[in-house]
């Protein structure tokens, strides 16, 4: 396993994780939730996370979101300067604020750091245009479908200019065919300011397809078991990476490294 | 749209339909219009009293009643069940105390009420706010213990300050439970809303007032020398006042 120490380029933008264990309180003494977890995620590095199901994924993006305090370990992160975020979360699954407008929804996040009405609102608006729903910047997010969301969601953590993007599963909700849209989408919009992002998934193929290494997690209590890096150029064309045998191999040893981890977490 | 507009009428056709069946009923002798006012009597008397202005007065009263009531209860209820909502501490030090007064029949404190207020507008608004409080309070505490954790999760990933999170969180987030509450507070402030207008709404003094025996706009026996008696002053209300 890596250890952060060995790790080059981890500055300002980059994720440094050491140790890290949570366990939650239960009724029959602690129940542990990670294990020993290390990793490094460099600078302008897109990184997916990939494990079974309750292996502790959503448990570790929250405590680098900062939502709750790890057990044991140590997380360097890059800090907040005044009307930018250190790191911003995107939410799995609902996570709209269902009584605000899209464009309130994607200012939301400015509002509460305090940055002026004025300004949020333009920030909010050229972040709506980049995933293309400043047509819908007065909806309400029931009139949206799961896809536009979902993009809502994207453009508000993007508006307050994270240095780190962390994303819990943004796409399990959507059919096939709009995430492939959206993964497409969020790669371009990558391509053009190249955020450190850490993207968790239960998908290979979009760990493979957005991707430049992959994590893969064992079963609870989670910790990294091995890191895949993904040998494909970019900007990826998901045609042509598709066809090329290195997906193929790629998908194929993830699956390998992953399917054990799978039917112990199934059989526990 | 259509349809809307039709439910619109239908929500118009059972109470009207009652009120000619009950009409009908009263014509052809089926029921004693000594103890059941046919709408036609009540419908003269309600245009004689608001010819008089005695109707529109005590409505008047009452609305401000109301309204005061509602502003003094509903504030502090909606307030205090976001508290409650969001902390769990403010709710295991106040939900004892919420979960022993509520149950009890507001009329059971109203002699206190008048003891330590008077007989004037004090303990009456205080009735009007005190029955609706926990109506709201506990509403608006449900409100917010239902909704989905990640609304909490964004502002505070966002690091939204505990004031960020009351007032763009959990009160929109709550305002579907909290008008729950004031809809049912509103029903409990017109019981708790005692006045003159109320007796004239509580039937058997009403009775007093359609003579139906005679024709429409003469005034009946029942209202005569019926000079505005304040509260206590008349006893042909004790019974009404118990109801």
């Amino acid at each position: 396993m890596l250890r952060a120490a060995d790790q080059v380029g981890t500055g300002l933008a980059g994720i440094d994780v050491a140790g890290l264990s949570k366990a939650y309180q239960g009724r029959h003494g602690p129940s542990p939730a990670l294990q020993d977890v290390t990793f490094t995620v460099r600078a302008g590095e897109f990184v997916a996370l990939i494990g079974p199901s309750g292996c502790g994924k959503t448990t570790l993006l929250h405590i680098l979101a900062g939502l709750i305090e790890p057990t044991a370990g140590s997380v360097s992160m890059p800090r907040r300067h005044p009307g930018r975020l250190g790191t911003a979360l995107v939410f799995q699954g609902a996570s709209t604020l269902p009584w605000m407008t899209v464009l309130d929804n994607v200012a939301y996040g400015l509002r509460v750091m305090g940055v002026p009405a004025r300004e949020r609102r333009e920030r909010a608006r050229q972040h709506l245009g980049q995933v293309g729903l400043l047509a819908s910047s007065e909806a309400y997010p029931h009139q949206l479908s799961e896809g536009m969301r979902q993009r809502v969601n994207i453009a508000r953590a993007l508006a307050t200019d994270p240095a780190i993007l962390l994303m819990d599963e943004p796409f399990a909700d959507l059919d096939e065919q709009n995430r492939l849209l959206l993964q497409d989408e969020l790669l371009r919009i990558w391509q053009e300011d190249r955020k450190t992002v850490l993207f968790v998934t239960h998908s290979l193929d979009e760990a493979i397809r957005l991707s430049d290494r992959v994590l893969v997690m064992s079963a609870s209590p989670g910790h990294i078991t091995t890191e895949v890096p993904v040998p494909l150029g970019r900007p990826r064309d998901f045609q042509k990476i598709r066809q090329d045998p290195a997906y193929g191999a790629l998908s194929a040893r993830l699956w390998g490294e992953l399917r054990e981890e799978v039917l112990r977490a199934n059989r526990s | 749209m259509k349809a809307r507009i039709a439910d619109r009428w239908l929500a118009l056709v059972s109470p009207l339909g009652l009120l000619l069946l009950w009409e009908g009923l009263s014509r052809a002798g089926l029921l004693d219009v000594r103890f059941i006012t046919p709408p036609s009597a009540i419908g003269r008397t309600l245009v004689a009293l608001t010819r008089t202005g005695e109707l529109p007065y005590h409505v008047g009263v009452s609305v401000e009643r109301i309204i005061a009531g509602f502003l003094l209860g509903s504030i502090p209820a909606v307030a205090l069940g976001l508290a409650m909502g969001l902390s769990r501490s403010v709710r295991a030090l106040l939900m004892p105390i919420v979960a022993a007064i509520y149950p009890i029949p507001k009329i059971a404190i109203y002699p206190l009420i008048i003891f330590y207020l008077g007989i004037g507008e004090a303990s009456k608004v205080s009735i009007v706010a005190l029955s609706i409080f926990f109506l709201v309070l506990l509403n608006t505490m449900a409100g917010v213990l239902g909704m989905d954790r990640t609304y909490f999760n964004i502002a505070r990933a966002y690091g939204a300050r505990s004031i960020d999170v009351f007032t763009t969180i959990a009160w929109p987030g709550a305002l579907p439970s909290i008008f729950t509450g004031l809809k049912l507070g509103m029903g409990f402030a017109m019981i708790g809303c005692r006045n003159r207008f109320s007796h004239l709404a509580i039937v058997p003094d009403l009775r007093d007032r359609c003579d139906v025996r005679r024709p429409a706009g003469h005034r009946g026996a029942g209202m005569a020398g019926d000079d505005h008696p304040g509260l206590a002053g008349a006893p042909r209300h004790a019974v009404a006042d118990g109801a």
